[in-house]
């Protein structure tokens, strides 16, 4: 190629460099955008989870609260009545505790890429080549800049693509907690309900056997469902959704 | 390649000026690196649509398990609360009736849906969900 027809397409093709260069900064700009979005999304749905998780645990507390109300009044009346009736009575409650936690939540951390340390550095060098009057050290500088933005680019839709599914599991653990809330406030009313009619029909001596054998059934209805705790086979909510169960009165 | 260029480009410039051999070097050194650029960004907008796909793939089944999830444990809920209060107003006619057989069924009913957690069923039913060989769910 004539020198001259040289230097012109050498022009054009810096000129495409420094071009590049420039754009590549708005790159770098939507990566860090695309990532920072990303990250608060992400903590803003761990967020929302923490705050289910604290009102399902404080439905549970209020679940131990009437279990042990129960226990300790309509449960206690029946064993003193049959205690009194000449029999032994005793009665023991166990798991009305429970505190569920969420795990295995991905850690996603904070958006970060090396690439942004690597783009100072072009940036860096690309000025000292404007500096000292190397053209071409600008316009491959600037190809390498937006080669490096692309990765970035990519990184940042990586993180994003990761906080997107994390996001999703966090939504379904919300979503078992909140159930567990349901669940929860069943089993409170059911026990209440229970605890009501166990009221109305309480004797204080077996002396009325129909009576006292109603009183009994709904003893033994309210100690049944008081002894049980909320949860799967396997002992736990869910998969990610953890539960501690503890708890234990005798009488 | 671009320091060899670079002292090319200083050497003719002792002598004066730019020789061709330089002009050459830097060309093709400014050519690789508009068609490094090129490569780079034709394999990351590759691994881009690769990672959308991936994302689309994986959000769309957990966000299809979670909506069988939300309506198997909305219907069950309000079924159950149903459920429960219909026999409680048996329960109470019961009661007042002295029908003790009666009472001792629907106190067992109670208790027995009670202590039945709906969320053991739901894992259940989105196994089934999974299950391409499942072609019915009851829900």
């Amino acid at each position: 190629m004539p020198l001259p027809l040289l230097l012109w397409a050498g022009g054009l093709i810096a000129g495409a460099g420094v071009v590049k260069g420039v754009g590549a900064m708005s790159d770098f700009e939507d990566a860090k955008r695309v990532g920072k979005s990303a990250e608060k999304h992400y903590r803003k749905a761990k967020d929302k989870l923490e705050n289910q998780r604290i009102k399902t645990n404080s439905d549970f507390e209020n679940l131990g609260r009437v279990k042990l109300s129960v226990f300790t009044t309509q449960i206690k009346h029946l064993v003193q009545v049959v205690n009194n009736s000449g029999k032994n009575a005793r009665s023991r409650l166990s798991h009305f505790n429970q505190d569920f936690s969420v795990q295995n939540l991905k850690d996603m951390g904070a958006f970060e890429f090396d690439s942004l340390k690597i783009e100072n550095g072009l940036v860096s060098g690309a000025v000292a080549g404007v500096l000292v009057g190397l053209g071409p050290a600008l316009a491959v500088g600037g190809f390498m800049l937006a080669s490096k933005a692309e990765e970035a680019l990519t990184l940042a839709r990586e993180y994003e693509a990761e906080v997107d599914i994390a996001i999703a599991k966090i939504k379904g653990s919300r979503r078992i907690l909140e159930a567990l809330s349901v669940n929860a406030h069943e089993m409170s009313s059911a026990l209440i309900e229970l605890a009501q009619r166990f009221d109305v029909v309480k004797v204080d001596d077996d002396s009325d056997l129909m009576a006292f054998e109603k009183m009994f059934a709904l003893g033994m209805a309210l100690k049944n469902i008081a002894n049980t705790p909320i949860m799967e086979s396997d002992g736990n909510a869910s998969e990610n959704v953890k539960a501690k169960i503890s708890g234990y009165l005798e009488i | 390649m671009l320091n060899s260029s670079l002292k090319s480009k200083s050497a003719s410039e002792k002598d004066g000026g730019v020789s061709e051999a330089a002009v050459l070097d830097a060309f093709n050194i400014l050519i690789g690196a508009w068609k490094d650029c090129k490569n780079t960004a034709e394999i990351e907008k590759t691994k881009r649509k690769n990672i959308k796909a991936w994302r689309d793939v994986n959000v769309k089944a957990i966000e299809e398990s979670s909506n069988v999830l939300k309506i198997y444990l909305t219907r069950s809920f309000d079924e159950r609360a149903v459920t429960i209060r219909g026999i409680f107003e048996r329960l109470d006619r019961a009661i007042e009736t002295d029908n003790l057989d009666t009472v001792g069924i629907l106190l067992g009913s109670i208790v027995s849906i009670v202590k039945e957690s709906p969320l053991a069923q739901a894992r259940q039913r989105i196994a089934d969900f999974k299950n391409p060989d499942v072609l019915m769910i009851d829900i």
